[in-house]
């Protein structure tokens, strides 16, 4: 048996490449972990799991043999990338991983029993389940608003899909000097600095396009993550006027002035929370008057994918209870839940937060199967990408931990750029932000 | 199933300690969501981590930590970590061979 010492040995030496692959605590017996959602939680939790231990077995239960990132899905509709760039194969997962793959969709099951049935009639069972569901976009939450409308005239694209496409085409269709409305979400929701960065990128393509076109984004709150550096983004790209409030700090090149910008912030406290739509004439009322939108685009309230609500793994905010150490679910034993479905401590709803969890929890998973306790000190880490412009990058970066009584806190104390970054900072946030789409997605699903 | 299941794992793993991770693996993976899975990649604009010897490793860190080195956001995330941890990733990344 080798201790740690002279494992590390056998790492230096490289013995350890040729040992990996074959580690195993599981020779005689194999359980079997499936995971429910084959997006970037649920792969990389699977992926990682094997890399873990390949004898364990993994089975995802997918909907879609094909997966669509929605990270970076705005650029569709900027047409910086096409519908084609969003889809991510499975391949790697089952031939280099071993990751076994059943498309197909979970209508119920006993958690109780560790039994789940899948629509084509199957009973599949489990000695740990992984649920990595998403999010389900509420879109009756919004008066005048629903699935329907969403689908034909007035597009969410908050997941990617053919809403995606529909709010490229409208985009494009959009009459010169039209009005391109957003309206925000509440707290919390899928990629907080994402509506503001898809303002950014379709003030960017009016000005090329449609320059006497306007953008207004009605939102129900006052502020979000990233929010001074986005802004310093779009007052230096966009003549964008930033309130006093936001001003501290700020460096000299910022312009102060009253002209008009084409692209609008109306916040809570100036009315901007939407009261209806009425989708016919795409008139949004909201508490500071009303508008009529020549596209019109929603991103509706949230909570945890619907399978999470119907196996009874949320609670009543709508998303799922974990404790923090594994993020096993308070509500059934041998489940475990990952990604935007969780309230997660203070993870945001990023795919990097999810991709972190899984790998966290992939460890926890052997862990448990091993009849071990997990690691007493878990490390996540996040990092959301945005960009003001094609060029112009910005970032959140966070790593958490727990503290006593499984409190999760951030641990650096800075997490935002310098509002001073020199104009070539800048733009190499904007070059990483472009590399993370690749690099990211390879850690995921390759 | 489970009642069964833990007797037998356990008398595995008294035969191997293989399938534990290395000190400063779960940290090292945060990495990899941006610097490829085990620090690997090929001709991106990150640097690759994979294979980088351990001490250039905790200069890089260290000089992110001091400000010597400028950065975007390494200067930020280097925070979160100990210098042991730093180490200990460093070890990890120095054990791992380039595909």
């Amino acid at each position: 048996m080798m201790n740690r010492r002279q494992f590390l040995t056998a790492a230096a030496f490289g013995t350890l490449a040729l040992a990996l692959p074959a580690r195993s605590l599981f020779a005689g017996v194999q359980p079997h972990v499936v995971v429910l959602g084959g997006g970037v939680g649920g792969a990389t939790f699977a992926k990682y799991l094997k890399m873990q231990d390949r004898n364990v077995r993994v089975t995802v239960i997918e909907k879609n043999p094909t997966y669509m990132r929605p990270y970076g899905s705005t650029e569709v509709i900027t047409g910086h990338i096409g519908m084609k760039d969003l889809e991510v194969g499975y391949d790697v997962l089952k031939n280099k991983y071993g990751v076994e793959f059943v498309f197909d969709r979970v209508t119920g099951g006993d958690l109780d029993k560790r039994s789940l049935k899948l629509a084509s009639g199957t009973t599949m069972t489990y000695d740990k389940l992984v649920v990595s569901p998403g999010i389900e976009l509420m879109y009756d939450k919004v008066e005048g608003y629903s699935e329907a409308v969403a689908n034909t005239d007035i597009p969410s694209a908050w997941i990617p899909g053919k809403q995606t496409q529909l709010l490229a085409d409208q985009l494009k269709a959009m009459p010169q000097g039209g009005t391109f409305v957003m309206v925000a979400p509440p707290n919390p929701y899928r990629c907080p600095p994402g509506p503001y960065e898809r303002a950014a990128l379709v003030t960017e393509w009016c000005e090329k396009h449609n320059p006497t076109a306007k953008i207004i984004i009605l939102d129900p709150k006052n502020e979000f993550v990233t929010d001074k550096n986005m802004l310093l983004g779009w007052n230096r790209l966009y003549n964008f006027n930033i309130s006093a409030e936001f001003m501290e700090g700020m460096p000299s090149d910022v312009k102060i002035h009253n002209t008009p910008s084409k692209l609008e912030w109306i916040r809570a406290k100036d009315g901007g929370k939407v009261k209806s739509i009425d989708a016919n004439s795409k008139t949004v009322t909201f508490e500071g008057g009303s508008i009529k939108a020549d596209v019109l685009n929603i991103i509706p309230p949230q909570r945890a994918g619907k399978i999470a609500q119907d196996l009874g793994l949320s609670d009543d905010k709508g998303w799922c209870p974990v404790n923090l150490t594994d993020f096993a679910s308070n509500h059934f034993k041998d489940v475990y839940v990952l990604g935007d479905a969780t309230h997660g401590g203070m993870t945001p709803k990023s795919g990097f937060s999810a991709n972190s969890q899984a790998k966290v929890t992939a460890m926890a998973v052997i862990d448990a199967l091993a009849g071990r306790e997990p690691n007493e000190n878990p490390v996540w880490e996040n990092t959301c990408y945005a960009l003001a412009g094609s060029d112009y990058g910005l970032f959140v970066a966070d790593v958490f931990r727990l503290k006593e009584g499984n409190v999760m806190y951030r641990v650096n104390p800075d997490r935002y750029p310098s509002l001073h970054q020199t104009p070539a900072q800048i733009r190499l946030g904007a070059v990483y932000q472009q590399t993370w789409m690749r690099t990211f997605t390879q850690d995921c699903f390759a | 199933m489970k009642k069964a299941l833990i007797p037998i794992v356990l008398g595995l793993f008294a035969e191997s300690v293989l399938a534990v991770p290395m000190a400063g693996e779960m940290a090292a993976q945060s990495c990899a969501a941006c610097h490829g899975t085990q620090g690997k990649l090929s001709a991106e604009s990150y640097p690759e981590l994979a294979a980088m010897p351990k001490q250039q490793f905790i200069q890089a860190m260290s000089d992110f930590k001091s400000g010597k080195r400028a950065s975007t956001l390494m200067s930020k995330v280097v925070e979160g970590f100990t210098a042991e941890e730093i180490a200990e990733m460093a070890d990890y990344f120095a054990a791992q061979k380039l595909d």
